[in-house]
């Protein structure tokens, strides 16, 4: 089989940069997906009733949806119903960011459940608030117990940004479909993007792992 | 007969343009004329939704320089210093570089667009090229050993590959009705390469452009028309521009008009790229 590496080499360079991009994806989309779904698994679990079924109802659309359908509506429908503009980065921060905070608010939901009632009451027998509780007491116990699911969420999320190559963000896929295209060279180019992902997502499983086995202690009760 | 004469033909018709390019400049239309116009001054900005394509728009990968270059990008930087604006690029896919007009999302789209009457329906072009197929296939494949032209595609047991959502979707069905046809997502390359050498498919389409880049890069192909005929073919013989949204025609009279005005440069930028 010829194999020809040599326009790697030569676009080093502009993959860095799509590497560098493919990174900014992954960790905005990350954040945004943590924060949401911090707040949606907190509510969920101690909002009440409606409050549960209104963030239930937008967990299980997300579940529903499926990402890439999410991200093309938040590109093309969302600037037609709202009238702003929204550049193809944005749309698949925003998109993959709502998509994984569901699932992400589910594994804090189910941390959150893990943790011992008396842990509660013992809290609120000391006389602290329900939010100062949750904040100081179980809520870092939970955190504890949801680094594997998280950590599994957390990968799923960088294997994810290369979906917003069909916008058009100029992320590791993207530009490498665009060398690919140029130089007919797609073996060698398609395989070494699969490597690069590897490298990414591999130690975000490895560490979160390892991190874990130190911690879990401390989530014990 | 070969890319030499076809470069030939392109710069003598070049030269013969020139004397009768316009002497007066396009006006661009006046305050309220032109609600586009009148948004892209406002913000500053000409949004061009951009994907690279060779010839017509080959993308940069060196990571350093200009983005673009080609064509497409000529007449982009040439109607933004005409605005007295800056360019802004918006990358797009093959999927998204026609809806985004319709959304907003640039102004003008110059990812080099094949002219189509379903295209047609939906925006307005500039046409500054022309385009034409032909079709490759692995020289060691069996079933491509007695085929001379492109109608011996038209066969039960050849499958012909293409992208979605491009020209050939339409036109293949009717050119060859017995052949297989798969149809597959684009990749961003400008052929589906990887279903020929995957063994999915055994002959792909492919712009007549960008075949000797092709066979050079790829040992083993073959084309039809073979050799050197493809970059003569009339397969799908097309043109090629840019687009604008049909709301605003005072804005497509205007682009219209400063293509009329440059032509030859466009063209002889189009003849640089094939030359390098």
């Amino acid at each position: 089989m010829d194999m020809n590496f040599q326009p790697l080499f030569d676009s080093w360079f502009f993959l860095l940069k799509a590497l560098g991009t493919t990174i900014l994806l992954s960790v905005l989309s990350m954040l945004l997906g943590f924060v949401v779904g911090v707040v949606v698994g907190t509510l969920r679990t101690y909002g009440g009733r409606l409050v549960n079924a209104l963030l239930g109802f937008y967990v299980d659309t997300m579940r529903a949806i499926p990402l890439l359908v999410v991200l093309v509506w938040m590109f093309f429908a969302f600037p037609i119903l709202f009238g702003v503009r929204v550049d193809s980065m944005t749309a698949a921060v925003v998109a993959l960011g709502l998509h994984l905070g569901a699932y992400v608010g589910e594994a804090i939901r189910a941390g959150l459940t893990s943790v011992r009632r008396g842990q509660m009451n013992a809290a609120l027998a000391l006389g602290m608030s329900r939010v100062q509780a949750i904040r100081t007491i179980i809520l870092p116990q939970a955190l504890i117990r949801m680094l594997p699911p998280l950590g599994s969420l957390f990968t799923i999320a960088i294997k994810d940004s290369a979906i917003a190559s069909v916008i058009a963000v100029p992320e590791l896929l993207r530009q490498s479909q665009t060398l690919a295209g140029q130089t007919f060279r797609p073996f060698e180019i398609y395989t070494s993007a699969m490597f690069v992902y590897f490298l990414l997502c591999y130690p975000v499983a490895r560490g979160t792992d390892a991190l874990y086995r130190r911690l879990a202690h401390l989530g014990s009760s | 007969m070969g890319l030499t004469s076809v470069l030939r033909g392109m710069a003598l018709s070049a030269a013969l343009l020139l004397p009768f390019a316009a002497s007066a400049e396009t006006a661009v239309p006046a305050p309220g004329e032109s609600p586009k116009i009148d948004q892209i001054k406002e913000r500053g900005t000409l949004l061009v939704a951009a994907i690279g394509e060779f010839p017509w728009l080959p993308e940069n990968t060196t990571g350093s320089g200009p983005q673009f270059s080609g064509p497409a990008w000529v007449l982009a930087e040439e109607y933004a210093k005409r605005l007295g604006v800056t360019i802004e690029v918006v990358p797009v896919s093959h999927e998204t570089k026609v809806p985004i007009l319709a959304s907003g999302g640039a102004d003008i789209s110059i990812a080099p667009l094949a002219v189509t009457p379903q295209r047609e329906e939906v925006v307005d072009f500039v046409v500054y090229s022309q385009s034409s197929l032909c079709l490759f296939g692995k020289g060691d494949n069996p079933k491509l050993a007695n085929l001379k032209s492109v109608d011996d595609l038209n066969s039960e047991d050849i499958t012909i590959a293409f992208f979605t959502g491009t020209p050939p979707e339409n036109w293949a069905p009717e050119r060859f009705p017995k052949a297989q046809l798969r149809g597959v997502a684009g990749s961003g390359a400008n052929a589906p390469v990887e279903e020929i050498m995957a063994g999915r498919a055994d002959v792909a389409t492919i712009d007549y452009a960008a075949w000797p880049t092709l066979a050079k890069q790829v040992p083993g192909l073959i084309s039809f028309p073979p050799g050197d005929a493809c970059l003569q073919s009339q397969e799908m013989k097309t043109g090629v521009g840019l687009a604008s949204d049909k709301a605003d025609t005072k804005f497509h009279d205007w682009l219209q008009g400063v293509y009329d005005e440059i032509k030859d440069t466009v063209t002889a930028e189009e003849i640089r790229i094939l030359k390098g």
